[in-house]
Protein backbone atom coordinates (compact mmCIF):
# COMPACT_ATOMS: atom_id res chain seq x y z
CA UNK A 1 0.00 0.00 0.00
CA UNK A 2 1.46 3.50 -0.78
CA UNK A 3 0.57 6.15 1.84
CA UNK A 4 1.19 9.63 1.52
CA UNK A 5 1.46 12.10 4.60
CA UNK A 6 1.17 15.29 4.07
CA UNK A 7 2.35 17.15 6.93
CA UNK A 8 5.73 16.29 9.21
CA UNK A 9 5.04 17.04 12.36
CA UNK A 10 4.92 14.85 15.89
CA UNK A 11 1.75 13.33 14.19
CA UNK A 12 2.82 12.89 10.77
CA UNK A 13 6.55 11.35 12.14
CA UNK A 14 4.52 9.38 14.47
CA UNK A 15 2.00 7.91 12.21
CA UNK A 16 4.92 7.10 9.38
CA UNK A 17 7.29 5.87 12.03
CA UNK A 18 4.25 2.99 13.20
CA UNK A 19 3.38 2.88 9.37
CA UNK A 20 6.57 1.75 7.74
CA UNK A 21 7.61 -1.22 6.87
CA UNK A 22 5.96 -4.58 5.60
CA UNK A 23 4.49 -3.97 2.26
CA UNK A 24 3.79 -0.09 2.94
CA UNK A 25 5.56 2.22 0.87
CA UNK A 26 5.14 5.60 2.97
CA UNK A 27 6.38 9.69 2.05
CA UNK A 28 5.51 12.12 4.37
CA UNK A 29 5.71 15.47 2.45
CA UNK A 30 6.88 18.34 4.32
CA UNK A 31 7.32 22.45 3.99
CA UNK A 32 10.28 23.28 6.15
CA UNK A 33 13.42 22.06 4.70
CA UNK A 34 14.95 21.12 7.70
CA UNK A 35 12.35 19.17 9.31
CA UNK A 36 12.21 17.59 5.78
CA UNK A 37 15.91 16.75 5.80
CA UNK A 38 15.56 15.47 9.07
CA UNK A 39 12.20 13.10 8.74
CA UNK A 40 14.65 12.09 5.58
CA UNK A 41 17.20 10.52 8.20
CA UNK A 42 15.02 9.24 10.26
CA UNK A 43 12.42 7.71 7.63
CA UNK A 44 15.00 6.38 5.55
CA UNK A 45 14.82 8.59 2.91
CA UNK A 46 10.62 8.21 2.32
CA UNK A 47 10.59 12.36 3.10
CA UNK A 48 9.78 14.82 0.55
CA UNK A 49 10.29 18.48 1.00
CA UNK A 50 7.34 20.68 -0.11
CA UNK A 51 3.84 21.95 0.13
CA UNK A 52 1.34 19.34 -0.03
CA UNK A 53 -1.15 22.29 -0.74
CA UNK A 54 0.41 22.37 -3.99
CA UNK A 55 -0.79 20.09 -6.63
CA UNK A 56 2.62 19.47 -8.87
CA UNK A 57 3.89 18.74 -5.37
CA UNK A 58 1.69 15.91 -4.84
CA UNK A 59 1.86 14.71 -8.74
CA UNK A 60 5.23 14.69 -7.99
CA UNK A 61 5.17 12.62 -4.75
CA UNK A 62 2.65 9.63 -7.15
CA UNK A 63 -0.40 10.88 -5.42
CA UNK A 64 -2.20 9.01 -8.56
CA UNK A 65 -1.16 6.18 -7.64
CA UNK A 66 -1.58 6.47 -3.62
CA UNK A 67 -4.06 4.21 -1.74
CA UNK A 68 -4.27 6.56 1.19
CA UNK A 69 -3.64 10.40 1.84
CA UNK A 70 -3.45 11.20 4.79
CA UNK A 71 -3.45 15.60 5.64
CA UNK A 72 -2.31 15.33 9.25
CA UNK A 73 -0.80 19.17 9.44
CA UNK A 74 -1.87 21.56 12.37
CA UNK A 75 -3.51 23.76 10.17
CA UNK A 76 -7.40 22.58 8.92
CA UNK A 77 -7.13 24.67 5.67
CA UNK A 78 -4.36 22.76 4.63
CA UNK A 79 -5.61 19.39 5.26
CA UNK A 80 -8.84 20.57 3.39
CA UNK A 81 -6.94 21.64 0.35
CA UNK A 82 -4.64 18.25 0.47
CA UNK A 83 -7.90 16.06 0.92
CA UNK A 84 -9.46 17.33 -2.61
CA UNK A 85 -6.39 17.24 -4.62
CA UNK A 86 -6.41 13.75 -3.78
CA UNK A 87 -9.59 13.14 -4.07
CA UNK A 88 -9.71 15.21 -7.25
CA UNK A 89 -6.83 12.54 -8.29
CA UNK A 90 -8.59 9.74 -7.75
CA UNK A 91 -7.08 8.70 -4.30
CA UNK A 92 -9.66 5.94 -3.05
CA UNK A 93 -9.15 7.02 0.53
CA UNK A 94 -8.17 10.19 2.23
CA UNK A 95 -7.72 11.27 6.10
CA UNK A 96 -7.42 14.47 7.59
CA UNK A 97 -6.86 15.54 10.82
CA UNK A 98 -9.27 18.23 12.25
CA UNK A 99 -7.38 20.30 14.50
CA UNK A 100 -11.50 22.51 15.32
CA UNK A 101 -13.71 19.88 15.97
CA UNK A 102 -15.90 22.24 14.85
CA UNK A 103 -14.90 22.29 10.79
CA UNK A 104 -15.07 18.43 11.14
CA UNK A 105 -19.05 19.31 9.44
CA UNK A 106 -17.29 21.55 6.80
CA UNK A 107 -14.86 18.25 5.80
CA UNK A 108 -18.04 15.96 5.79
CA UNK A 109 -20.17 18.44 3.56
CA UNK A 110 -17.01 18.23 1.12
CA UNK A 111 -16.87 14.73 1.02
CA UNK A 112 -14.36 13.98 3.27
CA UNK A 113 -15.99 11.43 5.76
CA UNK A 114 -12.84 10.02 7.74
CA UNK A 115 -11.86 12.52 10.15
CA UNK A 116 -10.02 12.31 13.23
CA UNK A 117 -10.24 15.49 15.68
CA UNK A 118 -7.55 14.64 18.59
CA UNK A 119 -9.64 17.07 20.74
CA UNK A 120 -12.73 15.14 20.35
CA UNK A 121 -11.05 12.12 21.29
CA UNK A 122 -10.15 13.54 24.75
CA UNK A 123 -13.51 15.11 25.08
CA UNK A 124 -14.49 11.46 24.88
CA UNK A 125 -12.05 10.56 27.12
CA UNK A 126 -12.68 12.93 29.76
CA UNK A 127 -16.78 12.05 29.23
CA UNK A 128 -15.85 8.26 29.96
CA UNK A 129 -14.11 9.28 32.97
CA UNK A 130 -16.24 11.46 34.40
CA UNK A 131 -19.32 9.88 36.35
CA UNK A 132 -22.58 11.70 33.67
CA UNK A 133 -24.13 10.51 31.75
CA UNK A 134 -24.59 11.42 28.15
CA UNK A 135 -24.37 10.19 24.60
CA UNK A 136 -20.12 10.16 24.41
CA UNK A 137 -18.62 10.03 20.51
CA UNK A 138 -16.01 7.60 20.03
CA UNK A 139 -15.70 7.08 16.50
CA UNK A 140 -16.72 8.99 13.14
CA UNK A 141 -17.66 6.23 10.57
CA UNK A 142 -18.54 6.97 7.00
CA UNK A 143 -21.72 9.17 5.36
CA UNK A 144 -22.14 10.68 8.73
CA UNK A 145 -22.93 7.90 10.89
CA UNK A 146 -20.64 7.64 14.13
CA UNK A 147 -19.98 5.28 17.21
CA UNK A 148 -21.39 6.33 20.42
CA UNK A 149 -21.04 4.85 23.88
CA UNK A 150 -24.08 5.50 26.55
CA UNK A 151 -23.93 4.24 29.95
CA UNK A 152 -27.71 3.72 31.13
CA UNK A 153 -28.19 5.37 34.35
CA UNK A 154 -31.20 4.39 36.95
CA UNK A 155 -33.53 6.69 35.32
CA UNK A 156 -33.24 5.07 31.90
CA UNK A 157 -36.23 4.41 29.91
CA UNK A 158 -34.34 1.59 28.65
CA UNK A 159 -33.48 -0.47 31.43
CA UNK A 160 -35.37 -3.48 31.78
CA UNK A 161 -35.89 -3.70 27.69
CA UNK A 162 -34.33 -5.64 24.68
CA UNK A 163 -32.47 -3.81 22.11
CA UNK A 164 -35.61 -4.55 20.07
CA UNK A 165 -38.17 -2.51 22.03
CA UNK A 166 -36.18 0.49 22.16
CA UNK A 167 -37.31 3.47 20.54
CA UNK A 168 -34.37 4.30 18.44
CA UNK A 169 -33.95 7.14 16.20
CA UNK A 170 -33.72 6.02 12.23
CA UNK A 171 -30.18 4.63 11.39
CA UNK A 172 -29.10 3.73 14.90
CA UNK A 173 -28.25 0.65 15.73
CA UNK A 174 -27.14 -1.34 19.04
CA UNK A 175 -23.98 -2.52 18.17
CA UNK A 176 -23.14 -4.00 21.49
CA UNK A 177 -23.63 -3.98 25.24
CA UNK A 178 -20.57 -3.82 27.86
CA UNK A 179 -22.34 -4.76 30.92
CA UNK A 180 -20.96 -2.72 34.55
CA UNK A 181 -18.78 -5.83 35.20
CA UNK A 182 -17.03 -4.98 31.69
CA UNK A 183 -18.19 -8.34 30.28
CA UNK A 184 -19.23 -7.42 26.31
CA UNK A 185 -22.03 -9.12 24.50
CA UNK A 186 -23.59 -8.54 21.17
CA UNK A 187 -27.33 -8.11 21.08
CA UNK A 188 -29.27 -10.56 21.18
CA UNK A 189 -33.04 -11.08 21.03
CA UNK A 190 -33.81 -11.55 24.58
CA UNK A 191 -31.28 -9.64 26.20
CA UNK A 192 -32.40 -7.30 28.48
CA UNK A 193 -30.80 -3.92 29.67
CA UNK A 194 -30.05 -3.13 32.98
CA UNK A 195 -28.71 -0.43 35.09
CA UNK A 196 -24.97 0.45 34.44
CA UNK A 197 -24.74 -1.17 30.91
CA UNK A 198 -22.70 0.93 28.26
CA UNK A 199 -24.52 0.56 25.00
CA UNK A 200 -21.88 1.18 21.92
CA UNK A 201 -24.35 2.30 19.17
CA UNK A 202 -23.86 3.01 15.83
CA UNK A 203 -25.83 6.22 15.05
CA UNK A 204 -25.90 9.57 13.05
CA UNK A 205 -24.57 12.52 14.22
CA UNK A 206 -27.22 14.69 14.24
CA UNK A 207 -29.54 12.16 15.60
CA UNK A 208 -27.22 12.50 19.51
CA UNK A 209 -30.06 13.77 21.45
CA UNK A 210 -32.70 11.76 20.04
CA UNK A 211 -30.93 9.09 20.88
CA UNK A 212 -29.77 10.66 24.60
CA UNK A 213 -33.41 10.54 25.06
CA UNK A 214 -34.02 7.16 24.20
CA UNK A 215 -31.94 5.86 26.43
CA UNK A 216 -31.07 8.07 28.79
CA UNK A 217 -34.72 9.68 29.22
CA UNK A 218 -33.78 13.67 28.94
CA UNK A 219 -32.36 16.16 26.01
CA UNK A 220 -28.41 15.00 26.95
CA UNK A 221 -26.16 14.99 24.32
CA UNK A 222 -22.69 16.00 23.77
CA UNK A 223 -22.98 19.10 21.71
CA UNK A 224 -19.74 19.37 19.35
CA UNK B 1 45.11 -0.33 1.66
CA UNK B 2 46.04 -4.19 1.81
CA UNK B 3 42.36 -4.46 3.64
CA UNK B 4 40.36 -3.21 1.15
CA UNK B 5 39.02 -6.99 -0.46
CA UNK B 6 36.02 -5.97 -1.13
CA UNK B 7 35.17 -2.40 -3.34
CA UNK B 8 32.07 -1.27 -4.44
CA UNK B 9 32.23 1.65 -7.23
CA UNK B 10 28.69 2.95 -7.87
CA UNK B 11 28.58 4.03 -11.83
CA UNK B 12 27.15 7.39 -13.47
CA UNK B 13 26.89 9.07 -16.56
CA UNK B 14 30.42 10.71 -16.89
CA UNK B 15 34.32 9.97 -16.41
CA UNK B 16 34.30 10.41 -12.92
CA UNK B 17 32.93 7.48 -12.46
CA UNK B 18 35.21 5.60 -14.89
CA UNK B 19 38.09 6.53 -13.28
CA UNK B 20 36.54 5.67 -10.21
CA UNK B 21 35.91 2.21 -11.58
CA UNK B 22 39.68 2.05 -12.38
CA UNK B 23 40.71 2.88 -8.60
CA UNK B 24 38.54 0.68 -7.27
CA UNK B 25 39.76 -2.16 -9.66
CA UNK B 26 43.13 -1.04 -9.18
CA UNK B 27 42.73 -1.47 -4.90
CA UNK B 28 40.91 -4.23 -5.15
CA UNK B 29 44.09 -5.62 -6.97
CA UNK B 30 46.60 -4.63 -4.39
CA UNK B 31 44.66 -6.41 -1.96
CA UNK B 32 43.58 -9.64 -4.03
CA UNK B 33 39.97 -8.79 -3.83
CA UNK B 34 36.88 -7.98 -6.04
CA UNK B 35 35.23 -5.09 -7.31
CA UNK B 36 31.45 -4.90 -7.74
CA UNK B 37 30.26 -1.91 -10.26
CA UNK B 38 26.95 -0.84 -9.15
CA UNK B 39 24.36 1.33 -11.59
CA UNK B 40 21.24 2.31 -9.12
CA UNK B 41 18.45 3.45 -11.32
CA UNK B 42 16.68 6.62 -9.63
CA UNK B 43 12.74 5.64 -9.73
CA UNK B 44 10.04 9.05 -10.01
CA UNK B 45 7.55 8.52 -7.11
CA UNK B 46 5.22 9.10 -9.75
CA UNK B 47 6.11 5.21 -11.04
CA UNK B 48 6.51 2.19 -8.13
CA UNK B 49 9.97 1.50 -7.81
CA UNK B 50 9.73 -2.25 -9.20
CA UNK B 51 8.48 -0.25 -12.62
CA UNK B 52 9.67 -1.50 -15.78
CA UNK B 53 12.64 0.77 -16.40
CA UNK B 54 13.59 -0.33 -20.06
CA UNK B 55 15.35 2.62 -21.31
CA UNK B 56 16.94 3.36 -17.89
CA UNK B 57 17.81 -0.28 -17.81
CA UNK B 58 19.78 -0.25 -21.16
CA UNK B 59 21.71 2.74 -20.28
CA UNK B 60 22.81 1.43 -17.32
CA UNK B 61 23.90 -2.03 -18.97
CA UNK B 62 25.73 0.47 -21.48
CA UNK B 63 27.62 2.74 -18.44
CA UNK B 64 28.35 -0.62 -16.88
CA UNK B 65 29.97 -2.18 -19.73
CA UNK B 66 31.82 1.29 -19.92
CA UNK B 67 32.88 1.10 -16.42
CA UNK B 68 33.84 -2.81 -16.80
CA UNK B 69 36.16 -2.19 -19.93
CA UNK B 70 37.97 0.70 -17.47
CA UNK B 71 38.18 -2.04 -14.65
CA UNK B 72 39.61 -4.21 -16.17
CA UNK B 73 42.14 -2.47 -18.10
CA UNK B 74 43.40 -1.49 -14.78
CA UNK B 75 42.58 -4.49 -12.19
CA UNK B 76 45.09 -6.48 -14.29
CA UNK B 77 42.17 -9.95 -13.58
CA UNK B 78 41.02 -8.72 -10.75
CA UNK B 79 37.13 -9.82 -10.33
CA UNK B 80 34.76 -7.53 -11.63
CA UNK B 81 30.61 -7.99 -10.95
CA UNK B 82 28.39 -5.68 -12.05
CA UNK B 83 24.47 -5.19 -10.42
CA UNK B 84 22.15 -2.71 -11.29
CA UNK B 85 19.11 -2.01 -8.94
CA UNK B 86 15.93 0.57 -8.65
CA UNK B 87 15.69 2.66 -5.66
CA UNK B 88 14.06 6.30 -5.07
CA UNK B 89 17.46 7.20 -4.36
CA UNK B 90 20.61 6.17 -5.17
CA UNK B 91 22.93 6.99 -2.17
CA UNK B 92 20.48 5.37 0.01
CA UNK B 93 21.15 2.26 -2.15
CA UNK B 94 24.59 2.62 -2.31
CA UNK B 95 25.18 2.51 1.13
CA UNK B 96 22.42 -0.57 1.54
CA UNK B 97 24.32 -2.59 -0.88
CA UNK B 98 27.95 -1.43 0.37
CA UNK B 99 26.77 -2.49 3.83
CA UNK B 100 24.66 -6.14 2.25
CA UNK B 101 28.22 -6.73 0.81
CA UNK B 102 30.45 -5.90 3.18
CA UNK B 103 32.71 -3.81 1.19
CA UNK B 104 35.54 -2.89 3.09
CA UNK B 105 35.46 0.67 0.98
CA UNK B 106 33.28 2.82 -2.10
CA UNK B 107 35.26 4.40 -4.22
CA UNK B 108 32.54 7.57 -5.75
CA UNK B 109 33.44 9.46 -8.85
CA UNK B 110 32.24 12.99 -8.56
CA UNK B 111 32.44 15.48 -11.49
CA UNK B 112 34.96 18.77 -10.81
CA UNK B 113 32.72 21.74 -9.50
CA UNK B 114 32.44 24.31 -12.15
CA UNK B 115 33.37 27.09 -10.13
CA UNK B 116 37.05 26.78 -9.73
CA UNK B 117 38.65 26.92 -6.11
CA UNK B 118 35.35 25.91 -4.63
CA UNK B 119 34.41 21.72 -3.90
CA UNK B 120 30.71 20.92 -3.62
CA UNK B 121 29.49 17.16 -4.15
CA UNK B 122 25.96 15.97 -4.74
CA UNK B 123 22.96 14.65 -2.85
CA UNK B 124 24.44 11.09 -3.58
CA UNK B 125 27.89 11.81 -2.60
CA UNK B 126 26.78 13.84 0.42
CA UNK B 127 24.67 10.91 1.35
CA UNK B 128 27.59 7.85 1.11
CA UNK B 129 30.13 10.68 2.93
CA UNK B 130 27.32 10.69 5.14
CA UNK B 131 26.09 6.99 6.50
CA UNK B 132 28.04 4.42 4.63
CA UNK B 133 29.50 1.61 6.55
CA UNK B 134 32.65 1.37 4.95
CA UNK B 135 35.59 3.65 4.28
CA UNK B 136 34.80 6.50 1.18
CA UNK B 137 37.54 7.23 -1.51
CA UNK B 138 36.35 9.94 -3.59
CA UNK B 139 37.92 10.25 -7.24
CA UNK B 140 37.52 13.62 -8.55
CA UNK B 141 37.62 14.47 -12.43
CA UNK B 142 40.75 16.47 -12.94
CA UNK B 143 39.76 20.20 -13.47
CA UNK B 144 40.69 20.38 -17.25
CA UNK B 145 37.73 17.88 -17.66
CA UNK B 146 35.56 20.05 -15.98
CA UNK B 147 32.83 22.19 -18.34
CA UNK B 148 34.41 26.45 -19.20
CA UNK B 149 33.53 27.77 -15.81
CA UNK B 150 30.62 30.35 -16.58
CA UNK B 151 30.51 33.98 -14.97
CA UNK B 152 29.48 33.74 -11.34
CA UNK B 153 25.86 34.88 -10.82
CA UNK B 154 25.70 38.08 -9.36
CA UNK B 155 24.36 37.57 -5.58
CA UNK B 156 20.85 38.66 -5.10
Amino acid sequence: MYIIIAGGGKVGYSLARELQGGDNELLVIERDGERAAELGERLEGAALRGDACEASVLEGAGVRRADLVAAVTGDDEDNLVVCEIARHHGVARVLARVNDPRNALLFGKRGIETTVSATDAILAQIEQELPVVAVVPVMHLHEGLELVEVRLPETSPAVGRTPRELLLPPESLVALIVDSGGVPRIPAPDTTLTVGDALVVVTRAESRAMLGEALIGGAHGFDT
Amino acid sequence: MAGFRSILAPVAPGDASLDAAALGAALARQAGGALTLLYVIEVDRRLPVTADMELEGRRGEELLRRARARAEAAGGGVTIEDEMLQARAAGPAIVEAAAAREADAIVLGVAASLLPGRFAVGRTAEHVLGHAPCAVWIARAPLERAAPAAEPAARP
